[in-house]
């Protein structure tokens, strides 16, 4: 059982604060993405739970151990870095099947395990070769098959894909995703791309200035977001934002952007708090332009800025009076700059946030 | 086809020649020394000393008269006049007259002796066996060949293999040594944190800098106290209080660029410090190590004034001392000799370099991170 539970868990760099009170429950063979904007304390968490990194406050245990004060070869864990760490005097055999050796595991064990795992990830016939005269994608390779072939507890990958080009990086996701179906371990991905973690994850964490935001599915995150900060990081196009008010109208809620634009919500139970300042969000798929109306869209008319077609739907960024929004839409044929639309705004899939915690309302 | 096979070819052509003609001033640079230590130590004395011969190559015939080179026997001013015996045939060879204590008779006139003034072999015989010869007469030539190993044999009359050998051991206890105490020490610096880390590592190198010009009296203190002076431990013990700082300061470097992720990896792959230290940083900063390798053996065998100083028996001198001790009298510079012997100086550190540059071209972490 490898299931993986912080408490409480700190790490503060000086006076700065890296980590701050990081409480997650992982289960023995999940698959959880670690993601957030640059310097939000991924990395710093996934080295505290692999010991490279003391834990300043709080407690790690690894299926139901604490492992806060063990050394790193101590706690079942392997690891695949960012830049990959191969040993440059080893042959990709020898860096498959080192740490088995340095933990006394018999030959035939040993080769056995590196057969499977270059045979799975396709480096059989690079045994013999050094890392320097591998391409960037088998040295990838080899550093998960490392991590691979210690059958640890527990995997970690620190951005694995980052260095690698765009049409690779999509190979290896499903790579890794299946990867993770035929091996026993539970896995922790840390990534800065929302759509790896989208993608990869069973379980999404995201983390900002070293708090968690939310854990949950893909999809949670996607239709529930628990602030305005994980609204506008998962989903791509980002999320549409504008500055709002709630009042009540016809007898239901709406909010009135930028003093004139009313939008009615359907959720009436809002009308109780007319007046309170909020933060009114849309995602860019949930606007349609033109014809493509549907029942319980509210017209918005705006100006169109600019059109990024990518085949089968385009990008258009429009102005309308409360401000500057982004549609995702499919019926862009013959829009052009500066044209007169109709963006239709499908009030039930909107989101209201307060405006001065940003909470999801 | 054959039209662009052809130009593809004459392109890496023209890329070659350029690169070399980029190359030649540099190699001219780099190898004119070595060129010409090897041209000095092969020329005769007579070509060596013949202001109006071409400096740059050999020349067979003496600038002044135009006759090849070559040595008359002259019978000293000093000898009175008698029946001389040869007991050397022409075409014998002569050694130097300096190779020697004595150097060797070429003729005797009564019971005295005419001396081989230079080496070569023996042309002409004027005065044969039996005649009476008479002072300052010429009683033969000999002719002197150029170019000549004559030099390189003068070697093996002097103790030279014996300095070679005190050279050797020396540098390479001194390497071991060396190795031994700054491989850990650079490692601890480089990477382990503690209080002070920074300043160590600085005041290591400022002791690198105090010249041993300074430092050789009070140390010829310390050898003395030790009951060391004029043995081989005198340098072996103290040549590392410079080859240490040094080696450790350049170590650093090469620690450093060792990727922390490397140490992280085999830490978490079940090693521990130590076994992360031998089976990964090691090997990976190989290249480092035989460069302050081969620094602390160069720095001990080129080392002059410790050398000089600690050591006065003449078997237990060092290359360099034993060198310009015996081939440079007063001010007389024996510069074939000198040449000669800083050929064959040479050789062992040519060796350690072309032994070690494969390790230098593979480079250091490639294809470890990215
Ligand atoms: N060794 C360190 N010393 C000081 N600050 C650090 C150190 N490592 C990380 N930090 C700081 O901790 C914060 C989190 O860093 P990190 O965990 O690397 O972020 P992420 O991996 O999410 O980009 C950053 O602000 C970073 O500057
Ligand atoms: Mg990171």
């Amino acid at each position: 059982m490898a299931d993986v539970t912080f408490e409480k868990v700190e790490k503060r760099f000086g006076e700065v604060y890296a980590v701050r009170g990081v409480d997650l429950a992982i289960r023995d063979r999940e698959f959880v993405v670690l993601v957030g904007p640059s310097g939000c304390g991924k990395t710093t968490t996934l080295r505290m739970l692999a010991g490279l990194e003391d834990v300043t406050a709080g407690d790690i245990r690894i299926g139901g151990r604490s492992v806060t004060h063990l050394a790193p070869r101590d706690r079942d864990i392997a690891m695949v870095f960012q830049s990959y760490a191969l040993y440059p005097h080893m042959t990709v055999e020898k860096n498959l099947s080192f740490s088995l050796r340095l933990r006394g595991v018999p030959k035939a064990e040993i080769d056995r395990r590196v057969q499977d795992v270059a045979k799975i990830l396709g480096l059989g016939e690079h045994l013999q070769r050094k890392p320097r005269q591998l391409s960037g994608g088998q040295r990838q390779r080899v550093a998960v098959g490392a991590a691979l072939c210690r059958q640890a507890g527990v995997l970690l990958f620190d951005e694995p894909l980052s260095n690698l080009d765009a049409k690779l990086r999509v190979h290896m996701r499903t790579e890794l995703k299946r990867l993770h179906h035929s091996f026993k371990s539970t896995m922790i991905y840390v990534t800065h791309d929302q759509v790896e973690a989208m993608t990869m994850g069973d379980r999404i964490v995201l983390m900002n200035h070293g708090v968690i935001c939310q854990v949950g599915t893909p999809l949670e995150l996607y239709e529930r977001p628990a602030t305005r900060f994980v609204a506008g990081f998962i989903g791509s196009p980002p999320m549409n934002f504008f500055e709002a008010r709630l009042v009540a109208a016809d007898g239901g809620a709406a909010v009135e952007l930028g003093g004139e634009l009313r939008l009615p919500l359907p959720r009436p139970e809002l009308a109780a708090q007319a007046g309170r300042p909020v933060v009114f969000g849309i995602r860019p798929e949930h606007i349609v332009l033109g014809e493509g109306a549907r029942p319980g869209a509210v017209r918005v008319p705006a100006v169109v800025d600019e059109v990024e077609p990518l085949g089968h739907d385009a990008i258009v960024t429009a102005r309308c009076g409360a401000g500057v929004f982004q549609v995702q839409s499919e019926h862009y044929a013959g829009v052009k700059r500066l044209d007169q639309v109709d963006a239709w705004f499908r009030m039930e899939r909107a989101f209201v946030f307060d405006g001065e915690n940003e909470c999801a309302i | 086809m054959t039209g662009s096979a052809w130009g593809v070819r004459w392109r890496r052509l023209r890329f070659l020649l350029a690169s070399y003609v980029g190359l030649a001033p540099f190699l001219a640079f780099a190898l004119f020394p070595f060129y010409w230590m090897l041209i000095t130590s092969l020329k005769a004395d007579a070509n060596l000393y013949d202001l109006r011969s071409n400096p740059f190559w050999f020349s067979r015939v003496d600038g002044a008269t135009g006759q090849p080179y070559h040595k008359d026997i002259i019978v000293p001013a000093s000898l009175t006049a008698g029946p001389i015996r040869w007991e050397i045939r022409t075409g014998a060879a002569t050694t130097r007259s300096d190779s020697a204590v004595n150097p060797p008779a070429i003729a005797w006139i009564g019971d005295q002796k005419v001396l081989s003034p230079v080496d070569g072999t023996l042309a002409e015989i004027r005065v044969p066996t039996g005649q009476v010869a008479h002072p300052n007469e010429v009683i033969g030539v000999i002719h002197v060949p150029n170019p000549t190993l004559t030099h390189y044999r003068y070697l093996a009359t002097t103790p030279f293999a014996r300095w070679m050998q005190v050279s050797l051991v020396t540098g390479a206890a001194v390497v071991l040594i060396t190795l031994v105490l700054a491989v850990p020490a650079a490692y601890g610096l480089a990477r382990l944190e503690f209080p002070g880390n920074r300043g160590i590592g600085i005041a290591i190198f400022l002791t690198y800098l105090i010249p041993p010009t300074i430092l050789f009296i009070p140390f010829s203190q310390f050898v003395g106290a030790l009951r060391v002076d004029n043995t081989i431990w005198s340098l072996i013990l103290s040549y590392p209080t410079f080859t240490v700082p040094f080696c450790t300061w350049l170590l650093m470097g090469f620690f450093r660029a060792v990727p922390k992720e490397l140490e992280e990896r085999a830490l978490l792959d079940g090693a521990t410090r130590l076994q992360t230290l031998r089976m990964v940083v090691i090997p990976v900063v190989m290249s480092g190590i035989l460069t302050a390798a081969i620094f602390a053996f160069t720095l001990s065998f080129q080392e002059y004034v410790y050398a000089l100083t600690f050591i006065s028996s003449t078997v237990n001198r060092t290359l360099p001392v034993g060198i310009t001790v015996d081939m440079v009298r007063g001010d007389v510079y024996f510069w074939g000799p000198l040449m000669a012997s800083a050929v064959v100086g040479s050789v062992p550190v040519v060796i350690l370099y072309a032994l070690s540059l494969d390790w230098f071209i593979s480079g250091m972490t490639t294809g470890a991170v990215k």
